[in-house]
Order: C-alpha cells, then sequence, then structure tokens
C-alpha cells in the first residue's frame, strides 16, 4: 500500500460515439458504432476511407473560455472540451484551499493537424528543376507566404497541457508525452506517481489525438495497420474476432482528476476509484512488430498487479488494447493467458475500440474512463462485431452485448508502436 | 521527499553537438570560448532572414548503430540519439549482461520531427494539379506508391527512445517527453523519479532534436523568434546582452546513464555526479513565476539552499522577453546571493537544441564541476537594464565543486528545473 494513494474524481470525454461522458457511456452499453465514412477530407481513393470522427464539434463549445482557438487544431479543442467536463465533474476548483502550484497537468497528447494542403503546396512550388529534387529557397518563399505560425505552433504536442494549465488554473507539474497508442495511459501512470510522492496534491491527466488528416491516414496505410472494410464501415473494428482486419481510427479525448485520497475525501468530493496499479514497460525488439511473446505486455500487467498488490484472479474486467489487427488481438490474448494461467477464461475481456476505434494518443484515457463507468453501474461494455471465433483469441470477449457483473477491480491495457506498454489497475475503495 | 527515495547517480555521458561529437570534444570547445553557429550548409537556406544555425557537422551515425539496416527507419533526430546514447552507454564502462533488464528504463525528451520533404516530393510531383495543389483523389490513387511503407515510423517522437530500447535490450519503463525546449530536463528528471521509487534501476535518459530543416526553420522564422543579427553567425546568440533580439536554432543530443547509487558504488563506476532534486512548473500567465517556482522547487527537493549552489546553467535563449523573465526568476530565487552564484548560458556557444537543450546543457554542467571550470556566456557586452542584475560568468572561471541548478523552459511556459552535485 502506498502512503499516498491516488483516487479519481472527476471525469470527461468526447468521442465518435458522444460529447460527453454519459453519451459515450450510454453508446457503449447500446453495443454502438461510432465509425463512418470519413467526412474531414477527400478520403474516396484511399486505401482506408472509414474512421471514428468527432461529428458536430465546433470551436463553439469552447469559445465561451478565454483564449483564440481558431489556430488550435482539433486535438486541443477536444482537450479542452474533455478537460472542462472533468473539471467541473470533480469541483476541484472550487475546494477550499485549492493551492494552484499542488495541481498540475500530465496529457499523453497528439500533436496538431499539419497544415496538409499548404504544406504540398509550398512542395510543389518547390520542384521546379523538372525531377523531385525540392528547391529549398523555393520551399521556403512559399511556406513563408502561405503557413501561419500560430497554427503551426499549435501543432506542438506539448501545447494540450499549456492550455489546460491556462484554463484551470494548473500551475504544477506540467509534462505531455508521446508514447504512441501508450501515450495517454502512460500519463495517468506518471500522474499518479507525481501524486504518491508528494509533487502535487491533483493532477488533471488524460489524452487528446486526432490523426484522421490526410498525412495520418497515409502513414497507417502504408504501414497497411489501417483495416480497408469500407463497405460496412461499423462492422470494420472487429477486435478478436477471426475475421479482422486492422484497426480503425478515431479521434477524440478522455481526461480524468486525480487526487492524494485524504484530501479528495476530506473535501467531500466524488470518488470514482482509485488508481491502485501502473505498470509500464518496453519490448525492445523492433519498432515494427510487437514481441511475439508478448514479453513485454506480460511483465507490464504482472507489474500493475503488483503495485496494486493483487493477484490476477483478483480482477474481474479487463479493457483490452484490442485494436482489431491480428497481431495485437492474438499477442495480447496470450499475454493474458500467460498472466492468468488457468484463470484467463473466466476473465471477462472487452475492446470498446470495436465500438469507439482507435483514438490513439487518447485511447487509454478514454478507455479507463469506460472502466470507470463500467465500475460505477457494475456493467461490462461489449466487443462488438464478434462473430467468428479465432482458435487463437480463445478468452471470453463479451462478445456482442453489455454485462452486468460486480467489478472491484478492473485492468486496462494500452500498448504503443515501438513496443511501449502499459497496464493500469483501478479498485473500488 | 519520500523516506523511501533511492539515490540515483549518473555514471555515463554521451554527447553530439555542434561543438563535435563526443562528450569530451564538446567540453574542450566549449571551455575554449568556440561556437558552433555557422551560416546553414545541409541545405539552401535563402529565403530564411536567419540563414545561420548550430549544425552538428562531424557526425557519421553509421560507427553507432549495430544494426545498420535500421538506419533507413530513422530520421536525422533518432540517428543522432543513437550516438549519444552508444557513447553514454560505453563512458559508463558497464557490463550490460550484468544488470536486469526489466529494470533498465529510456526516458528521452523529443520534438515534432518534421518530414524530410524529398521524401515525399515525388508523391506530391504525381499529384498535383495545374496549380500545384494536391488532389487528394489523385494522392490516394497514385500518391502511395511514391512513399516508403515505412515511412510515418521515422518520424513518430517515441522512436528515438524505442530504437535506444531496441539497441540495449533495456526492457524497463520507456517514456518520450514532448514538452518543446523543457522536454529533455523533465525526461531525466522523471527517469530520475523512476529510479528513487524503485521501477528501476538503471536508465538511459537525455534528448534529441534537430531543428535544422526547411519547414522547422520557416516555423520559427513565422514566431518572429529568430534573431536578425545574422553576421557574423558566431556573435549571434547573446544571453542576457543588452543586444539580444533572437535565438538561433541548432542541433543536437546528449544521453545520461543513470544508475541507482548503491548499485553504481558496488561494481566501482566513475560517477559523475548526483541528481539531488526535480522541479518543474507551468504558470503561463506569468513565466518569471513559473521559473521560480520549477527551480524553487527542485531546490528544496535536493535540500540545498542557493548559497549552496557553485552555479546555475540558464535557458538563456536569447529573446528580448525570454531572458528577462528568466532574470525576474533568477534573482527571487537567489535573494541576497543573487550577486554571488555565477550564472552561465551554454546556448550561446551551441544555439537552442530545443528539446536536446537541457540534456546537452547537463553535460555541459556536470563536465565542469567535473574540470572545476566553468564556461563564459559569449557574445555578451553588458546586462540590459530592463532585467536584474545577474553575476553572469563573463570569462571562463573556476567552477567550485558544489551543487548546480540546470533550467529549461519551453516557449509556451512549462518550467523544469534540475539540482546536480558531486556524490558525497
Amino acid at each position: 500500500m502506498h502512503d499516498r494513494r491516488v483516487v479519481i474524481t472527476g471525469i470527461g470525454m468526447i468521442t465518435p460515439i458522444g460529447h460527453d461522458t454519459k453519451s459515450c457511456w450510454d453508446a457503449l452499453k447500446r453495443g454502438q458504432s461510432g465509425i463512418d465514412y470519413i467526412t474531414l477530407f477527400e478520403a474516396s481513393e484511399f486505401p482506408t476511407k472509414i474512421a471514428g470522427e468527432v461529428k458536430g464539434l465546433s470551436l463553439k463549445s469552447v469559445e465561451d473560455l478565454p483564449g483564440d482557438w481558431k489556430d488550435c487544431g482539433r486535438n486541443i479543442i477536444f482537450a479542452v472540451h474533455a478537460g472542462r467536463q472533468a473539471i467541473k465533474d470533480s469541483g476541484l476548483l472550487d475546494s477550499p484551499g485549492y493551492d494552484p502550484k499542488r495541481c498540475g497537468v500530465y496529457l499523453g497528447a497528439g500533436e496538431g493537424t499539419q497544415d496538409f494542403q499548404h504544406f504540398v503546396h509550398a512542395i510543389a512550388k518547390s520542384l521546379i528543376r523538372g525531377n523531385d529534387e525540392p528547391d529549398f529557397p523555393k520551399f521556403i518563399e512559399e511556406a513563408m507566404h502561405d503557413l501561419n505560425g500560430r497554427m503551426e505552433f499549435e501543432q506542438e504536442p506539448g501545447m494540450s497541457s499549456v492550455h489546460l494549465a491556462r484554463l484551470f488554473n494548473a500551475h504544477g507539474p506540467n509534462l505531455s508525452c508521446l508514447t504512441a497508442c501508450a501515450a495517454s495511459s502512460q500519463a495517468i501512470g506518471e500522474a499518479t506517481e507525481l501524486i504518491r510522492r508528494g509533487d502535487a496534491d491533483a493532477m488533471i491527466a488524460g489524452g487528446t489525438h486526432s490523426m484522421i488528416h490526410p498525412l495520418g491516414i497515409t502513414g497507417f496505410n502504408l504501414l497497411t495497420a489501417l483495416s480497408t472494410q469500407n463497405q460496412d464501415p461499423k462492422r470494420a473494428s472487429r477486435p478478436f474476432d477471426k475475421n479482422r482486419s486492422g484497426f480503425v481510427i478515431a479521434e477524440g479525448s478522455g481526461v480524468i482528476i486525480l487526487e492524494e485520497y485524504e484530501r479528495a475525501k476530506a473535501r467531500g468530493a466524488r470518488i470514482y476509484a482509485e488508481v491502485t496499479g501502473y505498470g509500464t514497460t518496453a519490448d525492445a525488439f523492433r519498432v515494427t512488430d510487437q514481441h511475439p511473446t508478448g514479453r513485454g505486455a506480460i511483465t507490464c500487467m504482472r507489474d500493475a498487479l503488483a503495485d496494486a498488490g493483487l493477484e490476477p484472479g483478483d480482477i474481474h474486467y479487463i479493457n483490452a488494447h484490442g485494436t482489431s489487427t491480428e497481431v495485437n488481438d492474438r499477442v495480447e490474448t496470450a499475454a493474458i493467458r500467460e498472466v492468468w494461467q488457468e484463470k484467463a477464461k473466466q476473465v471477462p475481456i472487452s475492446s470498446t475500440k470495436s465500438m469507439m476505434g482507435h483514438l490513439i494518443a487518447a485511447a487509454g484515457a478514454v478507455e479507463l474512463i469506460t472502466c470507470l463507468m463500467a465500475m460505477q453501474e457494475n456493467v461490462i461494455p461489449p466487443t462488438i462485431n464478434y462473430e467468428t471465433p479465432d482458435p487463437e483469441c480463445d478468452l471470453d470477449y463479451v462478445p456482442n452485448a453489455a454485462r452486468e457483473a460486480k467489478l472491484q477491480h478492473v485492468l486496462s491495457n494500452s500498448f504503443g508502436f515501438g513496443g511501449q506498454n502499459v497496464s493500469l489497475v483501478l479498485s473500488r475503495l | 521527499m519520500s523516506k523511501s527515495d533511492r539515490r540515483v547517480v549518473i555514471t555515463g555521458l554521451g554527447a553530439v553537438t555542434p561543438l563535435g561529437t563526443g562528450a569530451e570534444l564538446f567540453w574542450q570547445n566549449l571551455i575554449a570560448g568556440k561556437s558552433g553557429v555557422r551560416t546553414i550548409q545541409s541545405f539552401d537556406p535563402d529565403g530564411i532572414a536567419c540563414p545561420i544555425a548550430a549544425e552538428v557537422r562531424d557526425y557519421d551515425a553509421v560507427k553507432f548503430v549495430k544494426q545498420r539496416k535500421t538506419l533507413k527507419l530513422m530520421s536525422r533526430d533518432i540517428q543522432l540519439a543513437m550516438g549519444g546514447a552508444f557513447m553514454a552507454v560505453q563512458d559508463a564502462g558497464i557490463d550490460l549482461d550484468s544488470i536486469d533488464k526489466l529494470k533498465f528504463g529510456v526516458n528521452y525528451g523529443a520534438g515534432l520531427i518534421a518530414t524530410e520533404i524529398g521524401e515525399i516530393s515525388a508523391a506530391v510531383r504525381a499529384t498535383a494539379n495545374s496549380a500545384k495543389e494536391v488532389d487528394l483523389k489523385a494522392w490516394g490513387k497514385e500518391g502511395f506508391g511514391h512513399l516508403f511503407p515505412l515511412w510515418m515510423l521515422k518520424y513518430l517522437p517515441n522512436m528515438p527512445a524505442c530504437h535506444v530500447s531496441i539497441a540495449y535490450d533495456a526492457q524497463g519503463p520507456n517514456n518520450s517527453i514532448t514538452v518543446g525546449e523543457a522536454s529533455s530536463t523533465l525526461a531525466i528528471g522523471e527517469a530520475f523519479r523512476v529510479i528513487q521509487r524503485g521501477t528501476a534501476q538503471t536508465f538511459i535518459a537525455g534528448g534529441t532534436d534537430s531543428r535544422i530543416h526547411p519547414l522547422s526553420m520557416v516555423r520559427l522564422a513565422l514566431l518572429d523568434r529568430l534573431t536578425k543579427r545574422i553576421s557574423p553567425p558566431e556573435a549571434a546568440i547573446r544571453p542576457f546582452d543588452h543586444r539580444r533580439d533572437g535565438t538561433v536554432p541548432g542541433e543536437g543530443t546528449a544521453a545520461l546513464f543513470l544508475e541507482e547509487w548503491q548499485a553504481a558504488r558496488q561494481r566501482g563506476a566513475k560517477i559523475y555526479g548526483e541528481i539531488l532534486g526535480f522541479g518543474s512548473a507551468c504558470n503561463p500567465a506569468s513565466p518569471s513565476d513559473s521559473l521560480a517556482s520549477a527551480i524553487g522547487t527542485a531546490l528544496r527537493d535536493a535540500k540545498i539552499q542557493p548559497k549552496d549552489l557553485g552555479h546555475i546553467s540558464a535557458v538563456g535563449i536569447s529573446g528580448v522577453q525570454e531572458d528577462r523573465d528568466e532574470a525576474i526568476a533568477l534573482a527571487e530565487v537567489l535573494g541576497s546571493d543573487v550577486n554571488k552564484v555565477p550564472i552561465t548560458a551554454y546556448k550561446s556557444s551551441i544555439g537552442s537544441l530545443s528539446a536536446a537543450s537541457g540534456a546537452v546543457e547537463l553535460v555541459a554542467s556536470l563536465l565542469a564541476m567535473h574540470h572545476g571550470q566553468l564556461p563564459a556566456i559569449l557574445n555578451f557586452e553588458k546586462q540590459s537594464a530592463d532585467m536584474p542584475k545577474l553575476r553572469l560568468v563573463t570569462s571562463p572561471e573556476e567552477c567550485p565543486e558544489k551543487p548546480f541548478v540546470s533550467v529549461s523552459r519551453s516557449y509556451s511556459g512549462q518550467c523544469a528545473a534540475l539540482v546536480v552535485g558531486p556524490v558525497s
């Protein structure tokens, strides 16, 4: 047991299936998919034409907040939108004795969307030699003319955490990490450690990202990581199903408020759960592939359980990384089997990416909030689109329909390109 | 400070800098008062008002990457990182087979890595219309064939740390901090905490960045951060000087090999110093408050008074407002000792290495303490009148073997400070 315990007292999210926690959670329980055809740019000739976009979001949702938002990317708008929900939900800023220097921000935040058309226009104009060699002075001239400096600056991945510090009067430690798809889980884990050690009393933590833009989809398509099952978008993300064919990219943000337990209790805060376990490891194998045995994932889940002082059998639900790629779902299953041994088939596992898609850096945060809602209501959200069992994925994936279950301790996995692994354990008080 | 905190020492240094590859060569050029700032050589910078930078000119990544075929997966930032990490591991003189790889972590400060324009120009050429606009339908149909399949992996900011973890089988905690110019100080600080709490025993921590890229330079120029004083290049960046008018970008990397103190002692390691304290803060409305808060927190964490400091390595980015904010913060933190504690600013020699700044500057200060000499701030004539008077190092002087503070700050206001001292 840690001397200083860390609890969650506020949550907020925005995803393809809702603009707030309640609507996201209701959609998850119903098994509703947020995947559809891409509208943010002309993707009709891309190998992948589908994604989980946040629909109907405009600058209006943040324009009542101080700041100049017009040069900010969707990632920042999402973080501010989710952050203000979490702050309001927690009541932290109104609590007596709130000390801005004891409250920090730690996000796993993606970069902003590159100004693709202006960037490639400058490149096209620089190709004056009749070959593919750019003329740099020409590129510079065009780029100096066309690009907006403020918009370029706001693309820096650390900007979201600065905006949250400014808006929510959180002047303590301020960090941002970008460990690919594990980033926001890592941010929440390290933020928990900051409070445990006493470097802060409260942290605004989570993640935000949008890679639904031409270079984002191009990059993932080139890696053949994305599903190209364009004909039926809502059925394309099918974690653990035999006919899975890649992940479906999505966008959004999840933000939580972490607080030192005694302080939260003293101010009468509503406590969703305690963060009891955090594990983080590297595969140290290849930048292109997960280690085939899942060695990093295995150690990471074990470390998180040990940190929480729990045995595998104590866990009542695993929110899987479950990307719907052939390799991840097979390796994650094998890793769970290795850690849970004969109990592996007894622990319910689901991948909510089947509904929300994969929010990349923000995935871990929105999935952790999903776990908190599951604990609140004792309902496990399903893995939808699960139709054909895969002999290599032979565990209980809570197929297609939500399930009631008493949830005392849950574990959430996040794994990222490059071999990044993070597991978090939440426990009811 | 938690009672159970373990002690963390630095036992290996690696650096690739505008003043040379290798920590010792970097040090020799730095203490000799040389500048790494020149006219840009790696691309034709014509059209940027500031065509100067601190480039790394003597680096050959092939020497430092065992698996040669992985080089094509590495952007400039990653290739630099591989050299720094290699030299840090070598300098530590450790038999890596003897350590627990599950307790061996990596943490890097990294930036937003801009794609090489030549890598996507063929796709652009194939899909641009007569107005030189890319038609996304054409891009979707024909662009992909002109791109390297693993293109994206070259530019993800977590890849420096991932490649380093693979090269040294470091299977422990692995993170990449992306907080602009404060990144690597935060990364080293976090690695310090991870060893303190016992989650890891050994770390490679540092930072890497290169802003010597047409797009990155355009971004800096549009934000009006660059100096207009371009001739002679070596006199362009002048921290705290009355004639400062902006920064000069650079590139480089540094890595520190960190170990839990007992383990280092048991193997008889050479110890450069001990990390004593870490602090970070961000109040975007008041940069000087944030800096003072980060430095103050780090000093309290280290249980060190300002009077105990041997020197301070300032941010000193040579911005009109930024240096003023910093001088106010330093004066506030130092109080009555403001006339006593010498302050230096290495950016005057090597420019702003962005996400790598903190790591490279920490290496400089460790070597200063090690050699007993403190490098001067180059190009300094007199302190501008709009800021509190500091005890700035204007010519090399003796560096006492006492704790020092290394300070970093991002343009958006995130601040971090590390206190490092001789091991007692």
